[in-house]
């Protein structure tokens, strides 16, 4: 059999298995190790809508040390294989797409010879040249698709890598998130990325205002997703302080629960930020603003109607179903223009056997 | 219907004790819907207090207390023993209720059915208004209470520190565990509470601000225990009664108590 049948019947079995939705579609994920965090559970949202619409979608991870999602993800996640890297020797074949999260970006020379469909996946956008050789581009390792969450972030990605087709793919916020029924609480729900800013403000609020010694602050980490939404429900307002984050999604999940928040605008403005919060540039106002907020809750003071309306309306975009219906038509367009190409390879190479 | 009944008790009304009483009555004006008043006052006051009409939103109701006994805790008890509703608060007369007083503690009584009194957060100010505490609060605080938000024996027999004046208080449980004891000095409050909480009543804190307070203002009962040479308490005696209301809340009802000097 010469070099141009054996392509051809490649061609054909990669062909045969993306019409039969058998090609595989990779997300390689890092191991949290037990910590839930919104990038991964983002991975597998996408992963968990391709295969409940008949798509092979795996989680790829290094090696068989990875320690899943299972204590902080529901059930219906861990439907989903994982296979790794090391332990697993996949092949990935040309039908295939393979998505790497950003901060993988050292992995990409190695996939240069992979002929699958290659797509970067960047949900912060700081994290993209934290591991990229200096000076190099995605599409030097063939990588010219790229999946992101915002429009901010599509135009960052367009002027460094403007050879880049990028779709955008909003995380959804959970049903689950939804303003409680009962009394609200003198709680509250705290979330910054830099674990000293976290002390330190919860500090300086103590030290500041003493009369307020007795207020809680809840420390949202280490707990499962709907551990997590039924602790921010009952919260009064929210702190959130991470320059890096590109989305946003604990500001979002608050204002789901009709729980207000008090924040830094991060490096990045997120999309959707608007007069729907108590946003300052400063961080060292944070303190001064939280605490005249929990005086004046504690005093009975409510949020305007219009600032509870633009919190209702901010999150009305952030649905599972627009989350899901993009998913599937992305990987859909990127399977079908896979499809095109195989098909024209086909062609053409059945016509130079013919010749 | 009206199912709440604030409490006021008033043993005199000199020109000062006029303008906190409108003051009071005035901070209940906006619940009318909802509270009745019933002012407890000596028999020799009624005539003055109707005088005084004092509101015209509010079904106010004047109870005459015809006994020697016209001191706080009596006129009280003697509020809540002709008390109808389901349940009662307490208004001093030279405190206020807030505006978002009935809200909360409303919206708590509805969703916590197993509670039975309700304390808000006190803001304590000065006789010029300015602030200077908050009480009741700290069942909030984490770690304090055994539950969040409630109030247990044990934290109690360790901070005495809560103010039930403000309060909200299903009538019944309260007439079955007995009301304040007139007999004791400064800790009287403090006794009940405990006893509450003793007897596996839930009392629970409503972390908004309900109620305020005026600290020792000059001539109240507080200010008199540490300043009037009639009635000051010195260290020993505060120790004494404090000791007392530990001993006495497994009591439902007051037993002779004699104070001798160590």
């Amino acid at each position: 059999m010469n070099k141009n049948q054996t392509n051809i019947e490649k061609l054909e079995s990669a062909l045969g298995r993306l019409e039969n939705k058998e090609s595989i579609i990779y997300f390689l994920t890092y191991d949290t190790k037990n910590n839930p965090r919104a990038s991964v559970k983002n991975i597998y949202d996408m992963a968990l809508v391709l295969k409940e619409n008949g798509y092979n979608a795996k989680i790829l991870v290094e090696d068989n040390t990875y320690t899943g999602v299972q204590n902080w993800l529901t059930e219906e996640y861990l439907k989903l294989e994982v296979v790794s890297i090391k332990d697993d020797k996949i092949e990935i074949m040309v039908d295939d797409v393979i998505v790497v999260p950003e901060h993988y970006s050292n992995v990409l020379p190695q996939l240069t010879n992979v002929k699958s469909v290659k797509v970067i996946l960047v949900q912060q956008k700081d994290y993209i040249f934290e591991t990229l050789s200096i000076g190099s581009k995605w599409s030097d390792y063939g990588f010219d698709k790229a999946i992101t969450t915002t429009e901010e972030s599509k135009k960052y990605i367009l002027e460094y890598f403007p050879e880049s087709l990028v779709h955008i793919i909003p995380p959804f916020i959970g049903e689950n998130f939804t303003p409680t029924e009962n009394p609200i609480k003198p709680f509250v729900a705290i979330s910054c990325r830099d674990r000293l800013i976290h002390r330190k403000l919860i500090s300086e609020f103590y030290l500041k205002y003493p009369q307020l010694r007795w207020i809680t602050f809840r420390d949202m980490v280490q707990m499962t997703y709907s551990e997590f939404s039924d602790a921010l429900k009952e919260c009064m307002v929210s702190v959130w302080v991470d320059d890096e984050s590109t989305f946003g999604t604990f500001p979002l999940e608050s204002m789901k629960c009709g729980v207000p928040v008090v924040g830094k605008i991060p490096n990045s403005e997120p999309d959707w930020m608007d007069e729907n919060g108590l946003w300052t540039y400063d961080i060292n106002k944070l303190v001064d603003i939280l605490a005249t907020y929990i005086l004046a809750w504690l005093e009975g003071v409510e949020l305007t109607e219009e600032v509870k309306d633009k919190m209702k309306s901010t999150v009305i975009p952030y649905t599972k179903e627009n989350h899901n219906s993009k998913t599937l038509s992305v990987f859909g367009s990127l399977i079908s223009i896979r499809t095109e190409s195989i098909k024209t390879a086909l062609t053409n190479l059945k016509q130079e056997e013919t010749v | 219907m009206k199912n709440i009944t604030i409490l006021l008790p008033v043993h005199k009304l000199d020109e000062d004790d006029i303008i906190m009483l409108k003051n009071a009555v005035d901070s209940v004006e906006d619940f009318h819907n909802d509270v009745k008043l019933s002012i407890v006052s000596p028999k020799k006051l009624k005539t003055q207090l109707v005088d005084l009409a004092l509101s015209d939103k509010l079904e106010i109701n004047i109870i005459e207390n015809t006994t020697n006994q016209t001191d706080f805790t009596s006129q009280v008890n003697l509020g809540i023993e002709k008390c109808d509703t389901e349940w009662f608060s307490i208004l001093e007369m030279d405190d206020e209720y807030t505006k978002v007083w009935l809200t909360a503690v409303s919206e708590y009584a509805h969703n916590y059915k197993d509670v039975d009194v309700f304390l808000p957060i006190v803001k304590d100010i000065n006789v010029e208004g300015s602030f200077l505490s908050f009480t009741n609060e700290s069942v909030w605080a984490y770690g304090f209470t055994e539950t969040q938000g409630l109030l247990d024996n044990e934290v109690l027999l360790e901070y005495q520190n809560y103010q039930t004046s403000g309060g909200l208080y299903r009538t019944e449980v309260i007439k079955e565990n007995g009301s304040f004891k007139d007999n004791l000095k400064l800790t009287f409050s403090y006794e009940l509470l405990l006893r509450l909480t003793h007897n596996g009543v839930k009392v629970m804190g409503v972390p908004k601000i309900g109620y305020q307070h005026v600290n020792f203002r000059e001539n109240s009962l507080f200010w008199s225990y540490k300043n009037d040479d009639k009635i000051k308490l010195d260290e020993d005696e505060v120790k004494f009664w404090l000791d007392t209301a530990k001993k006495e809340f497994f009591f439902k009802n007051k037993r002779e108590i004699l104070y001798t000097k160590a």
